[in-house]
């Protein structure tokens, strides 16, 4: 802290501190107004679906279109994404729908 | 970073809970929120302004209250934009809305931009060669 205020990065060392403590707020806020936001969209969503139950895209469409946006190799694969769901249930993870399509495809080779 | 530029469709079948592309449109967002969860940031999702009036997305009608409330910005022609749409509509004959599309595929070429649509030839054809990713919705 010494080198850096010898060197006039900084005017004092409670300057450093405080934009240290300042850089850490700011980025804690970020996080914690980022969840807020994912927060009120989730629950936008699940009043629609509870206002609309037929509404709700089932897990495999949302493999499908996860693996699109990835460009993951299951995009192209949507009946191994069905076979998938089917093995792991409709509660499972899309990442492990996606992981399933890919370990599928590479014992293929 | 991903940026989702809607088309007209989608925006409409996202209006509409009985149109039968509406699950299919919201599986997209939900597929977002999974990667959300799984890594920090996401994609970004653009509607056009030119498309939301071609859809009839009108934020201050009861009907738009779901798409209101998903994390889905308006995207403005400026006048760097407005000129490139022009050109891209006069050259390519399509519609204002496409033109539009095409101006934010060229502006933000350095980015990963996924257009969703009913239509992937128009939105080819507006794109010129610049990259995109086209998905048939």
């Amino acid at each position: 802290m010494r080198r850096a205020v010898d060197a006039s990065w900084a005017g004092s060392a409670t300057e450093l501190i405080l934009d240290g403590l300042r850089q850490r707020l700011a980025h804690l806020a970020a996080i914690e107004l980022g969840r807020e936001d994912d927060e009120a969209v989730r629950e936008a969503l699940d009043q629609h679906y509870l206002e609309h139950p037929g509404a709700r895209p089932t897990l495999a469409m949302v493999a499908e279109s996860a693996a699109k946006l990835d460009r993951h190799v299951a995009a192209t694969h949507p009946d191994l994404i069905a076979a998938a769901v089917t093995d792991l249930g409709d509660d499972a993870f899309v990442e492990d729908v996606l992981a399933w399509v890919q370990g599928h495809l590479a014992a293929r080779r | 970073m991903t940026t989702v530029v809607f088309d007209s469709e989608p925006v409409a079948a996202l209006l509409d809970v009985r149109s039968s592309k509406h699950r299919e449109v919201l599986s997209y967002l939900e597929a977002d929120r999974g990667r959300r969860r799984r890594r920090p940031g996401g994609a970004t999702f653009l509607v056009p302004s030119t498309v939301r009036v071609e859809a009839g997305w009108d934020r201050r009608r009861p009907a738009a209250a779901l798409a209101n409330r998903l994390p889905i910005a308006d995207h403005h022609l400026d006048e760097r934009t407005a000129d490139i749409a022009a050109e891209r509509r006069h050259t390519h004959g399509v519609a204002i809305a496409d033109a539009h599309i095409g101006s934010i595929i060229e502006s933000m070429a350095a980015h990963d931009v996924v257009v969703l649509t009913s239509d992937p030839a128009d939105i080819a054809a507006v794109a010129a060669g610049l990259p995109v990713r086209i998905i048939r919705v």
